[in-house]
């Protein structure tokens, strides 16, 4: 059995008072990664990703649950941070040293003896080590952000932990990112946990993901599980009108207006749904998935539990 | 683990030229324009020379000139403005974020503690030496005496002044960063922490006027006996012992003065170093980041 680089047992965090009430940032969170692989999380703005990275890394406490990172309670064996290099919202250095100086504080913080080749091994990963004799005042975000990867790498962790790796950097930047991302994991073994907004990105280079909405988690899974949970169907049928007021009571479709029928269902229900529209007196003529993309599934699934949260919030109950 | 952290706050400190500069490096500057001054008179001014002449300097008292510095109330701004800028900075550049995950906290704040005192007084000691050449120089320059003979007795004597002196801008130093510490983890701001971290500064030392106002309308004098255990209060009473003077202390409505000798006031001021420092280790292994 793969060992867990990161479990997550019913982790809740609550954050001041906003119009009275405590806000719930976290909301009995749990999940495993597994090590070696890219773990995506993602989640919409205020989702909670962030405070839940931060928690990872002892940042910020929680009101109730437990962080497993290894195998180890991060309450209890803080040392194992030790195994765990990471990119917290944007990367922050001082910049009043330069960046070499920078990653020299943060391995003597880190209590790392490391050889000079070091250093210059993780600033060549990120094509750093000319611009590393510079102050960071002088830096570009991409540089530091790239710079803050470096450092990320630094005491060469089992486990990375990135949070918006790609922010500020250009396409170059990012093609790079992500062959990193993947080298760190195929060639070097280590366990990714990656926060992004870029879906494309995190569609290319995760192994799995989750998704988190307002603190807790939505879904679970591999990106190609994720994406075939809901495709979209279309259906060339006759006649249209009769073809919608059969399916509409189980699934979401509309005319794309060029005479076929657009229904969001699993792939697995395309013979259902035939049988139902034959059953019905309607000529089926073709049947086609159309392609989803991970940010598809991510914005059905959001803006789904957005709305049965504004429901719920109607009713008066609480969507924390 | 202990070391290493300390030579990662000195590295952040020395390369943190512009404040470092400004706020602490100020000292040995000002004691070198000084001598250069100085020297410029004793060659060019006969009233200058025949002054020095006539009223030489004693080196043993020029040695203990900066370590005065803190007593000072601009001293002491730019020592509440240094803690602030270290404290502060770490939240105000985001940088917390990079460095807790990679060690244990209270390690991490009891450091920036002992750097910050590490660099002071090494600084006022560098100050000190400086200025100690430099008034020799000025003197030789001037043809002046520069005494006493550093025999075993003037040796053993200014020793323990200078010793006296240096654990004086020891605990002031400690005491503004514990201030400067606090504010900053509430604020998280470099010039919040310093404005109100001054402010608190002087604002303690004010606080005599409306407690012996609070005395006299309750008629209860007790509330005065408060001041007597803040760190400002026994600072100066500390300091005017230290220099030899009995301190002025403060009269209760009764008429009485309350004068608290040298031991009260280094123990109140040392509780006050480890209360302020403990605070902050306490809250700051607490707070969220």
């Amino acid at each position: 059995m793969t060992e867990a680089a990161i479990q997550i047992q019913n982790l809740t965090k609550h954050f001041g008072r906003r119009l009275g009430r405590r806000v719930k940032a976290v909301d009995d969170l749990s999940l495993e990664v597994a090590a070696g692989q890219v773990y995506g999380f993602l989640g919409p703005n205020g989702a909670g990703k962030t405070t839940t990275i931060r928690m990872l890394l002892d940042l910020v406490r929680p009101d109730q649950g437990e962080v497993y990172l290894f195998g180890k309670p991060l309450r209890r064996e803080r040392n194992v941070l030790g195994r765990v290099g990471s990119l917290v919202e944007g990367a922050a250095f001082y910049d009043f040293l330069t960046g070499r100086r920078n990653l020299e504080v943060l391995a003597l913080t880190s209590n790392l003896d490391l050889s000079p080749r070091r250093f210059e091994e993780v600033l060549d990963l990120v094509e750093m080590r000319d611009a590393a004799r510079r102050r960071v005042k002088g830096y570009s975000t991409g540089m530091k952000q790239r710079l803050g990867i470096a450092a990320a790498l630094l005491g060469d962790p089992d486990l990375v932990i990135l949070d918006e790796p790609v922010n500020g950097l250009d396409p170059r930047g990012i093609s790079a990112m992500r062959r990193l991302t993947r080298r760190l994991v195929d060639e070097l073994g280590k366990t990714v946990f990656l926060s992004s907004h870029q879906l494309g990105e995190v569609e290319q280079v995760c192994d799995r993901v989750a998704i988190v909405h307002q603190g807790r988690l939505l879904r679970e899974g591999t990106v190609q599980e994720l994406i075939h949970e809901r495709s979209r169907l279309r259906i060339e049928a006759e006649p249209l009108t009769q073809a919608v007021a059969v399916l509409e009571p189980s699934w979401d479709c509309a005319p794309d207006g060029q005479g076929a029928l657009l229904v969001d269902a699993p792939r697995a229900q395309v013979p259902a749904i035939i049988r139902q529209l034959v059953e019905q007196g309607v000529r089926v003529f073709a049947v086609s998935t159309q392609k989803q993309t991970l940010e598809d599934y991510f914005l059905a699934v959001t803006e789904e539990r957005g709305e049965d949260d504004s429901m719920a919030e109607e009713r008066g109950g609480d969507v924390g | 683990m202990w070391v290493s952290l300390f030579r990662a706050e000195w590295t952040k400190i020395i390369g943190n030229r512009r404040v470092t500069a400004g706020l602490i490096w100020i000292f040995p500057g000002l004691a070198v324009l000084a001598t250069i001054i100085g020297l410029l008179l004793a060659l060019f001014s006969v009233a200058f020379r025949e002054g020095l002449q006539a009223d030489p300097a004693v080196w043993t008292e020029v040695a203990i000139l900066p370590w005065l510095v803190p007593n000072n109330p601009l001293g002491r701004a730019l020592l509440l403005g240094f803690a602030a800028v270290l404290f502060a900075g770490e939240y105000q550049w985001n940088t917390w974020k990079a460095i807790v995950p990679r060690s244990r906290r209270v390690p991490l704040v009891l450091v920036k503690f002992a750097a910050v005192a590490a660099f002071v007084l090494l600084t006022f000691a560098l100050t000190s030496v400086l200025l100690t050449l430099g008034v020799g120089l000025i003197s030789l320059a001037a043809g002046a005496g520069y005494g006493p003979t550093p025999d075993g007795s003037a040796l053993a004597e200014f020793g323990e002044d200078y010793g006296l002196e240096v654990f004086y801008a020891f605990l002031t130093t400690v005491i503004a960063s514990g201030i400067a510490a606090l504010v900053a983890m509430i604020t998280r701001s470099i010039l919040a922490s310093a404005l109100i971290s001054i402010l608190i500064a002087i604002g303690e030392t004010l606080l005599l006027f409306p407690l012996y106002l609070l005395a006299v309308l309750t008629r209860t004098e007790a509330i005065l006996h408060l001041y007597r255990f803040l760190p400002g209060y026994n600072l100066i009473s500390l300091f005017g012992w230290l220099a030899g003077e009995t301190p002025e202390g403060f009269e209760l409505p009764s008429g009485e003065v309350i004068v608290d000798g040298r031991l009260f006031s280094a123990t109140v001021l040392s509780f006050w170093v480890i209360g302020l420092v403990s605070l902050t280790a306490y809250l700051f292994n607490r707070q969220d980041l």
